[in-house]
């Protein structure tokens, strides 16, 4: 008797439980809330967790698709890195097209953001609007192809013939000469979105007082402001900006595809997303893309760490 | 007069020389064009011909209005010839035609497709005649009965161009048509008491249509519409010849009636002459004419709808389907006709009263001519106006004058007598006739000046230098004020008819501003030459939609006048039970019936009259990724002959473009999938997504197990039918592209090929050929390039292969020597021998060196006259007609430029060869009901299926409707003219197609990177080239050890293998 209500009075410790079982115990504990968050979660883990562990296992297959795969161990990734030029190739116009436009965009939104910020509501608004707009109205970023039309009467070429500055119009789009940099520039033109708002809501709610607190301590100016005072206290949306930003910076298949076709002329513009669909897509090899896809996934996971390093340096 | 048509003239004669001597200069600096075009000996005495013709039309192309002036002070006709079809000049005729019974009549003319047919006639008296034409449709015509058809229409309307003393007295009356007359089966079997079909669900369905050739009396007009009043032919003292030339289809005629018709009644006049005549209308109740219910058509496409829009269309009901009205879009261009029968109880005045909706044409008017047995009663019936509502309308026929007692417009009232008549709704263009024709007229001189500036300036002239336009050209400048004075009187005047000033009179306002800016400051010229190309195009635009009267019928009320008039209209048709729209309440409940039944209805067996569940009931999914409109169309023809004819259900889905592959992963993809790219269709098949369809693909092998011999018997004698229906209905190229080693996956849905188009106006003043050859082309290339035209060509691979296939190369390596199986076809791309690289080097020149564009809009440039040639898909020939109305008869399309080749036989021949595309049907792996799903796709693929969707896609999209069919003899049904149709077929000789290979998808990708190579930073071609053939092969070979075809690697011990 005097047994069991010891039992039951004993204090739960830490020590006394593997880590699992105390998991356990804090899960049954906190079950309200594991059960409103299930929805969320299975739906998550069924369409993104689970797709992501499915790639790592067909990168190991040679799936195409509409047949039963075989499994053919590392071949996937020793063809990728060892017999695929065009993979490197792809790996270079990556690394050069988002190491520019990742931290340029997210450079920009910041800036943007950061003078937005100091203009009163009603024209902030406004201005917020009219640099959201590219990234919020879909296929918008299809005015481009007709800006750099190779067709002699195409916006820029008829100008630029007009002026006298060239004779025969130029296949902007078709030169792999022109190709990148008018790709990075459509894309930092874009890039103004969810993160430029967040930066947006960001220099909304630091406190004000922290301010006036500072000028007692002797900030001088406001670059000291903003990097005391306003960044550290926005660590979590420029945390949530520069993922987002790193993020479609490696995605940045589409665009690219709409504006130069698909594939870029000679590979100048072929990312590992356009290898990815290439390989996906044209030649039902998911096996192979699923590899690619993997190499994409450690790339950005490394990239995030990276940048969430650096992010810890500010302010300090 | 004379003198007028002097100065007229003179100035044509001048501005003839100018031009001429313009280009002269040009021509005679380079040298080239004129002397290589005497040269060349090689221009086939056709080629010649068909120019020559076109130059003698060109001069002789006045237009009516001018031919109407110039005769305006003749007499009228006062001689009465009837010319009887049979007593043709046999020795002028050169048509075959036959003087046999037809539709009741002994003596008919039956006159094929091709040719001319020649009457001697004389008139007593000088003066303007009209020319009426009795003549019947030919559906099918078999002069000695034993079923082979002699002649078989195209379902088309018939035209021919009327010449009188062997030359056009004016451009219109090179088309002059000939309705083709419909009918809609009613009353099969099984159906209600309205005469339609009713399917399982008590759906009515879609009556079949069939012509019913019947004898009818056309004055030769307008085709347009544009000419309202039938045309008048001026003709002198004595005998004449006159002349029905080919244009399309067979006809019989009667007779030709050569008289003055003076029928001009109005309607005043009209109501004076029956003034006093019994009128014991009163007494006879309201009579409904169903629109739906028609006697006759003037075309297939103008069948029973159903509309779900409103609770009042009769009948209506939110449970079924009932084809409760007609019209719509499909009764919008000008000549279509309806007639319906009805009846009056006594005789009286009646009046007409329609419910009908014209939401089409916003802020517009739509006009209809009527005529009760075959007569127009009085002018004022010529010009009926339906005006814009965005929902139904009830209102008697009205020509708009204001009835002084009522204060409402007053409802025109016609004399009928007791008995059956005849009413007839026509499209006519009314008001807007005029409108458009000097709009036309005016864009196509708008288009003339542009082309004058053009060729001075180039495409993009420079805003800083000082061209000289007032010294240069003062006429073109002249031209173009008189044009902007013109569009502002134009514009005026619609708004005049339209009482508001619409988006419609703005566009007319903004040509006219800009050129009114040209011609007053010859400085603009040049900073607004390509604004005044977008204006050219917008002009095009407003008239091709301004043409367009849709109107949709529910029923046409018969009311006595006298009643109605003293009650008041609506409140007398009220009382009867006709309102325009139901009440608020009605309204509400249909609205929430139908909302219910939206949920419960099943569409998908719309049209199958046995039950579900039933034994001889069987289901499929089919899925397309056309477009909704294409959509609609394929579900309303699939339950109108499909599913009534077979009772098998067709669930289509409009899907997006992707789903079919995860759909397919997943086990829930459809039973047929639709227009697939060839390239997908090979990469599903070889996959085994997709099935055989050939017995080819269930050849037995000698591991068969007794379950599986059984299985492919049983495929083999589904199948068995393949090569009937491929050999039938489509060229032997069409299938290559769907077939892997023998077999085949796919059938043909679509087509295209390219073929040459170009204005034989520009190149006329040029002094160009038709090239026919490409050492022609290069010739005729100075000439152009001097006068800043250009020629328009495709780049990269679709260049490539043509150019190829001419020079009888192939693009992938044949077998290899001793296979018997022919799988080592493919192994290799075939870009590496010496002819090879020689033609991609020579594509590749035309851009480098001869400055062919490499991105342009040749519908655009086509138009304005900057690339007056060029090499194009033929569909693009349906968006030029409609896009261009403009330029009707200054273009044509021809056959590709070819390229000299010698056969075995050491003879020389001009190799024309065109590379054709295909997209196809094909059934899925997981299709259960096989036999099911292979008759839904022998059936799509058919010549009837694929001209009525061809019809119905055209008719509902306008210019973007161009359905390129890769069904030959739906093809040939499809509304080409005679000429035309002529060229395509020589086009059909020489087609070509690339086999799908495994891999394939390499090939145009660096085809094209080792042509930008060259194209932007002049790389040598060859060597670009060559750079790429390594990578292409090895991707070959990669891929075809993945299916375990032989592959470069291997291929010899694969032989040794299968010896």
């Amino acid at each position: 008797m005097s047994q069991k209500t010891e039992t039951v009075n004993r204090p739960v410790s830490r020590k006394d439980m593997t880590k699992w079982q105390w998991t356990w115990k804090e899960m049954k504990n906190n079950k309200t809330g594991y059960f409103l968050l299930a929805p969320f979660y299975i739906i998550f883990f069924t369409f993104t967790v689970l797709p992501v562990i499915l790639s790592v296992f067909f990168s190991l297959t040679d799936f195409n698709m509409l047949e039963t795969p075989n499994f053919l161990w590392f071949d996937n990734y020793i063809r990728l890195f060892l017999d695929d030029d065009i993979f490197m190739l792809a790996i270079k116009n990556t690394l050069v097209f988002a190491s520019i436009t990742g931290p340029g965009s997210y450079l920009l939104s910041l800036i943007m953001a950061w003078f937005i910020n100091e203009l009163p509501p009603k024209i902030r608004a406004i201005m917020t609007l009219i640099f959201y707009a590219p990234s919020i109205s879909g296929n918008v970023y299809m005015v481009w192809t007709y800006i750099f039309s190779a067709d002699s009467h195409g916006f820029l070429n008829g100008t630029l013939m007009d002026l006298g500055v060239i004779s025969t119009p130029i296949a902007f789009l078709k030169d792999t000469s022109y190709i990148m940099p008018i790709v990075i520039i459509v894309a930092l033109w874009t890039s103004l979105g969810t993160s430029f708002l967040t930066f947006i809501a960001g220099f909304q709610v630091v406190d004000r007082s922290l301010y006036e607190a500072a000028a007692v301590d002797g900030v001088k100016n406001r670059w000291q402001e903003l990097w005391y005072i306003t960044l550290p206290y926005m660590r979590p949306q420029m945390m949530f900006g520069a993922v987002m930003a790193i993020t479609s910076s490696f995605g940045f298949g589409g665009i690219i595809t709409a504006l130069v076709g698909y594939p870029s002329p000679d590979y100048c513009a072929h990312t590992i997303m356009h290898h990815l669909d290439d390989y996906g897509g044209s030649r039902f090899e998911m096996g192979y893309a699923s590899a690619i896809a993997v190499v994409l996934f450690f790339m950005m996971i490394g990239s995030n760490m990276l940048i969430r390093k650096l992010l810890g340096k500010v302010g300090k | 007069m004379m003198k007028r048509f002097l100065s007229k003239t003179l100035v044509f004669l001048l501005a003839f020389l100018m031009v001429f001597s313009a280009f002269g200069t040009a021509a005679f600096a380079t040298g080239v064009a004129v002397l290589s075009a005497e040269n060349t000996e090689k221009t086939e005495e056709k080629q010649e011909d068909s120019m020559l013709k076109e130059i003698e039309e060109l001069l002789n192309s006045s237009d009516y209005a001018d031919y109407r002036e110039l005769y305006k002070d003749a007499p009228n006709g006062t001689d009465d010839q009837v010319i009887i079809g049979a007593d043709y000049n046999a020795e002028k005729t050169d048509a075959k035609v036959v003087v046999d019974s037809w539709c009741g009549h002994d003596q008919a003319l039956i006159i094929p497709e091709v040719g001319n047919v020649v009457w001697d006639f004389e008139v007593k008296t000088t003066g303007n005649y009209h020319i009426a034409i009795t003549y019947a449709p030919i559906d099918k015509y078999d002069s000695d009965g034993d079923g082979n058809a002699d002649m078989t229409s195209n379902s088309a309307t018939i035209k021919r161009a009327i010449l009188l003393d062997g030359v056009y007295p004016f451009k219109q009356s090179r088309y002059i048509e000939m309705s083709r007359v419909w009918a809609d089966s009613l009353f099969a079997e099984g159906s209600n008491d309205r005469g339609f079909v009713l399917d399982n669900t008590g759906n009515e369905v879609k009556p079949n249509k069939a012509e019913e050739p019947e004898w009818r009396t056309v004055m030769a007009s307008d085709s347009t519409g544009y000419v309202t009043e039938p045309f008048l032919y001026y003709m002198e003292a004595g005998s004449h010849t006159l002349s029905f030339d080919q244009v399309q289809e067979p006809c019989a005629i009667k007779e030709i009636h050569i008289y003055y018709d003076d029928s001009n009644v109005t309607y005043d006049e009209y109501m004076k002459e029956h003034e006093g005549k019994a009128d014991n209308a009163d007494k006879a109740p309201v009579e409904i004419i169903e629109a739906e219910i028609m006697h006759r058509a003037s075309s297939n496409i103008i069948y029973p709808v159903y509309d779900r829009s409103s609770a009042a269309t009769l009948p209506q009901s939110a449970y079924e389907i009932f084809l409760n009205s007609v019209g719509g879009e499909k009764w919008q261009t000008a000549g279509q006709w309806i007639t319906w029968k009805f009846k009056v109880a006594e005789d009286g005045f009646y009046t007409f009263t329609p419910r009908f909706l014209q939401s089409f044409a916003e802020g517009m008017y739509v006009t209809r001519e009527l005529k009760i047995d075959g007569v127009r009663p009085y002018n004022e019936a010529g010009q009926l106006r339906f005006k814009y509502k965005d929902e139904w309308q009830l209102l008697p026929l009205t020509d708009g004058v204001i009835d002084e007692a009522t204060g409402e417009e007053r409802a025109l009232e016609f004399y009928l007598t007791k008995g059956e008549h005849e009413l007839e709704m026509k499209v006519v263009l009314g008001d807007m006739a005029a409108i458009l024709n000097d709009v036309e007229k005016g864009l196509s001189n708008i288009n003339e000046c542009y082309l004058q500036i053009l060729m001075l300036t180039g495409s993009e002239p420079d805003e800083y230098r000082d061209y000289q336009f007032r010294r240069l050209m003062p006429d073109v400048l002249e031209s173009m004020n008189e044009e902007a004075k013109k569009l502002r009187r134009i514009s005026e005047e619609l708004v005049a008819i339209n009482g508001t000033k619409g988006s419609d009179s703005v566009t007319l306002d903004n040509v006219a501003l800009l050129l009114e800016r040209m011609s007053t400051d010859e400085d603009l010229i040049a900073a607004n030459f390509s604004e005044l190309k977008d204006y050219i195009g917008n002009l095009g635009t407003w008239i091709m939609t301004a043409r367009n009267q849709p109107l949709q019928f529910d029923y046409i009320l018969v009311s006595p006048a006298k009643s109605a008039k003293s009650e008041g209209h609506a409140k007398y048709l009220d009382k009867a039970g006709y309102q325009a729209e139901a009440s608020f309440f009605g309204a509400l409940a249909y609205e929430l019936e139908q909302f219910i039944m939206s949920w419960i209805s099943d569409y998908s067996s719309y049209g199958v009259r046995t039950a579900e569940g039933s034994e001889d009931f069987a289901k499929i999914e089919v899925w397309t990724t056309s477009g909704r409109d294409q959509s609609t169309i394929m579900r309303s023809i699939i339950s109108d002959t499909f599913a009534k004819q077979n009772n098998i259900a067709v669930d289509l889905k409009l899907v997006a473009g992707g789903s079919l592959m995860p759909a397919t992963l997943s086990g829930t993809g459809p039973d047929i999938n639709m227009s697939m790219a060839s390239s997908t269709i090979i990469n599903y098949a070889i996959r085994s997504a997709i099935v055989p369809i050939n017995p080819e693909g269930y050849a037995f092998e000698d591991d068969d197990t007794e379950a599986e011999r059984k299985f492919k018997e049983e495929r083999q004698a589904i199948f068995s039918d393949y090569h009937e229906v491929v050999d039938k209905w489509f060229h032997e190229a069409a299938t290559v592209p769907l077939e892997l080693y023998g077999v085949a996956y796919g059938l043909p849905e679509t087509e295209s090929f390219s073929m040459l188009f170009y204005r034989s106006d520009i190149l006329l003043q040029l002094g160009l050929e038709i090239p026919e050859t490409w050492d022609d082309v290069y010739d005729m290339l100075p000439t152009l390039q001097t006068n800043n035209l250009d020629f328009g060509y495709h780049e990269s691979l679709a260049g490539l292969l043509i150019m190829l296939y001419q020079r009888g190369e192939q693009l992938y390596t044949r077998p290899i020597e001793g296979d018997t199986t022919g799988r080592t076809e493919g192994m290799a791309i075939n870009l590496d021998t010496n002819e090879s690289l020689e033609t991609f080097k020579e594509m590749c020149e035309l851009y480098t060196m001869y400055g062919f564009p490499y991105s342009y809009n040749f519908a655009n440039r086509f138009r304005t006259g900057e690339m007056p040639i060029g090499v194009q898909g033929y569909t693009t020939y349906s968006q030029l007609t409609i896009f261009a109305p403009e330029l009707r008869g200054l273009w044509g399309f021809t056959l590709l430029p070819g390229t000299i080749r010698t056969d075995e036989n050491g003879n020389t021949f001009v190799d024309h060869t065109a590379d054709t595309n295909v997209a196809g049907i094909v059934m899925m792996s997981d299709c259960v009901e096989v036999e099911a799903a292979w008759k839904f796709m022998k059936w799509w693929v058919s010549d009837t299926t694929q001209a009525t969707y061809g019809q119905e896609y055209y008719a509902l999209l306008g210019a973007s409707g161009q359905y390129a069919t890769a069904n030959l003899m739906a093809l040939r049904g499809m509304s080409w003219t005679a000429d035309e149709r002529a060229q395509l077929e020589r086009q059909f000789e020489w087609l070509q197609a690339t086999p799908e290979m495994p891999g394939g998808y390499i090939v145009g990708r660096y085809v094209e990177f080792a042509f930008l190579a060259a194209y932007n930073d002049s790389a040598d071609p060859v060597e670009s080239m060559l750079d790429y053939i390594d990578a292409i092969n090895s991707e070959l070979t990669r891929k075809r050890a993945e299916f375990d075809l032989p592959t470069l690697d291997n291929y010899e011990s694969y032989i040794a293998e299968n010896a």
